[in-house]
């Protein structure tokens, strides 16, 4: 039963693995990619690591996955032009490496004695949630605190990418879309009324108060 | 001999779970189209059956007598899975649901647990499964073949991984309330305190409640957060929901329509509802 589990998690992940690295198509093979991790996280559940199965959906297959198709789907990624090949040299050598990975892969299956009969379910305590939890905090407590520091940094390092510059003070957001702000706040010296401009983008906003040629905070990016 | 018993008895379960949830879903939107009807002032569907009971059926018989329209670019295969992932999604989440405590059926001396599957990381799987049913309006966008539509579908999963982030941060405070990420122990660890005293996750943490509440209303779109809805007939924000533009005809309405009101009744009615006010 769990051969057969493995055979098929395992046959999936191989398949979408290849599927994702043949596809012509770059979304084609984010979805691919997403079948991979999915397969593996079965796999995870087959090696009784609950946590780390549901943990590899949520953070692999639904936050990284999502931000890559995002970026495949904003940018407009072109379908991959099919090119001659070059180095035809090599394909031999491929062919020859190859081999040699298949026949170590059949030396370990075929002569390399481990432990007799077909592995039974793992009962072991090591993959539940408490146990994660219990030594997560307790005996690896401080790579768990630098990790935090490290999602941190990628989070500041995120928002200072994306902040943008322009006359626009530090307490104003960007909203996409419809933008209303009172003129004091692109021209600091006009006298404060409550007429508001309306435009697309700040830089629009600029131009309709004549202050587009002011220096701008993004200038020195 | 006994794998197979089992494995036969989880099929039974998850087709039992399958059409109950898939027929409350269908009655809880007749329900609200009733009584949307009665907020606004008109009647809602009422000619079908009596009280317009039989208008599930109705519309699905429509939809299926619709003409299908397909693009005719290579994205085929992508705009018939975007509704499927939406609707495997959000139907995948219910194998964890403890419907009832386990029944003992007396003549033949077994016990039948109303659970398809006792996971350990029941709140994990929920929030994993989520998190993929985002694909389905991101591909669903893209699929359409249309830069407005795909503007709508990436505003719309925007919303919705963002709302995720709530709701998880909503749902610590439960876990750590229960100890425990198995939904069937959350809810009986609030049963047989006189039924509605037992509640206590609704008591002991109403912002948590609150929190989930709205992030799952946002996750499955509803009002107010029907990003995917509206039109916006500003020609500044011209985000056409091109989405349903495109998904307009044919089984593809029941397709995409029907998955994301049967997320937001399987979701945000059953999934918040259920880990805070389930008793037992």
């Amino acid at each position: 039963m769990l051969a057969l589990l493995f055979i098929l998690f395992a046959g999936m992940a191989i398949g979408c693995a290849i599927s994702m690295v043949a596809q012509r198509n770059p979304l084609y093979g984010a979805i691919s990619l997403i079948g991979v991790f999915i397969s593996l996280a079965c796999l995870y559940v087959t090696l009784a690591a609950p946590f780390i199965a549901a943990v590899q959906v949520i953070v692999y297959a639904g936050a990284i996955m999502v931000l890559v198709v995002f970026v495949i789907m904003l940018l407009n990624v072109e379908d991959e032009e099919r090119q001659p090949m070059r180095l035809r040299s090599l394909v031999p050598i491929a062919i020859g490496l190859a081999a040699i990975l298949f026949a170590e892969t059949a030396f370990i299956i075929f002569f390399v004695h481990s432990s007799p009969g077909t592995p039974t379910t793992n009962i072991s305590d090591v993959g539940l949630t408490s146990s994660i939890g219990a030594g997560l905090f307790t005996t690896y407590l401080l790579p768990f605190e630098i990790t935090s520091i490290l999602l941190l940094m990628a989070v500041v390092g995120a928002m200072t990418l994306a902040r943008r510059g322009g006359l626009l003070g530090a307490n104003v957001g960007i909203v996409p879309g419809y933008q209303s702000f009172a003129r004091e706040t692109l021209n600091p010296l006009a006298t404060p009324d409550l007429a508001q401009v309306e435009a697309r983008t700040s830089r629009e906003a600029e131009q309709l108060l004549g202050v587009a040629d002011a220096p701008h905070a993004r200038d020195e990016e | 001999m006994e794998d197979l018993k089992h494995l036969a008895l989880l099929i039974v379960g998850i087709l039992v779970a399958f059409t109950v949830v898939m027929t409350m879903v269908a009655y809880t939107v007749l329900a609200e189209r009733r009584v949307l009807g009665f907020i606004q002032g008109r009647l809602g569907p009422n000619r079908v059956g009596p009280g317009g009971l039989l208008q599930p059926l109705a519309d699905l018989l429509k939809c299926i007598f619709k003409e299908d329209i397909v693009p005719d670019k290579s994205t085929r295969f992508v705009y018939f899975l975007a509704p499927t992932i939406v609707t495997t999604a959000a139907l995948m989440t219910i194998i964890v649901y403890p419907f009832g405590p386990d029944i003992h059926l007396p003549f033949i001396d077994k016990t039948i647990q109303l659970v398809i599957a006792r996971f350990d990381v029941g709140l994990l799987y929920v929030l994993g499964v989520t998190s993929v049913g985002v694909y389905g309006i991101a591909l669903a966008g893209w699929s359409s073949n249309n830069k407005y539509s795909l503007m709508g579908g990436l505003r719309s999963s925007a919303q919705m991984i963002s709302y995720e982030l709530a709701l998880g941060l909503g749902l610590i405070g439960v876990i750590l309330q229960s100890g425990t990420l198995a939904l069937y122990s959350i809810v009986e660890q609030q049963s047989g305190h006189l039924g509605i005293t037992g509640w206590n996750l609704i008591w002991v943490q109403p912002l948590g409640f609150l929190v989930s509440l709205i992030a799952a209303i946002a996750e499955t779109n509803r009002v107010p957060f029907r990003i995917s809805h509206r039109i916006q007939r500003d020609e500044v924000c011209a985000v056409l929901s091109g989405r349903i533009r495109e998904h307009v005809h044919g089984i593809n309405v029941g397709d995409d329509a029907f998955p994301r009101r049967m997320e937001r009744a399987v979701r945000s009615s059953t999934s918040v509802a259920r880990c805070f006010l389930f008793s037992g």
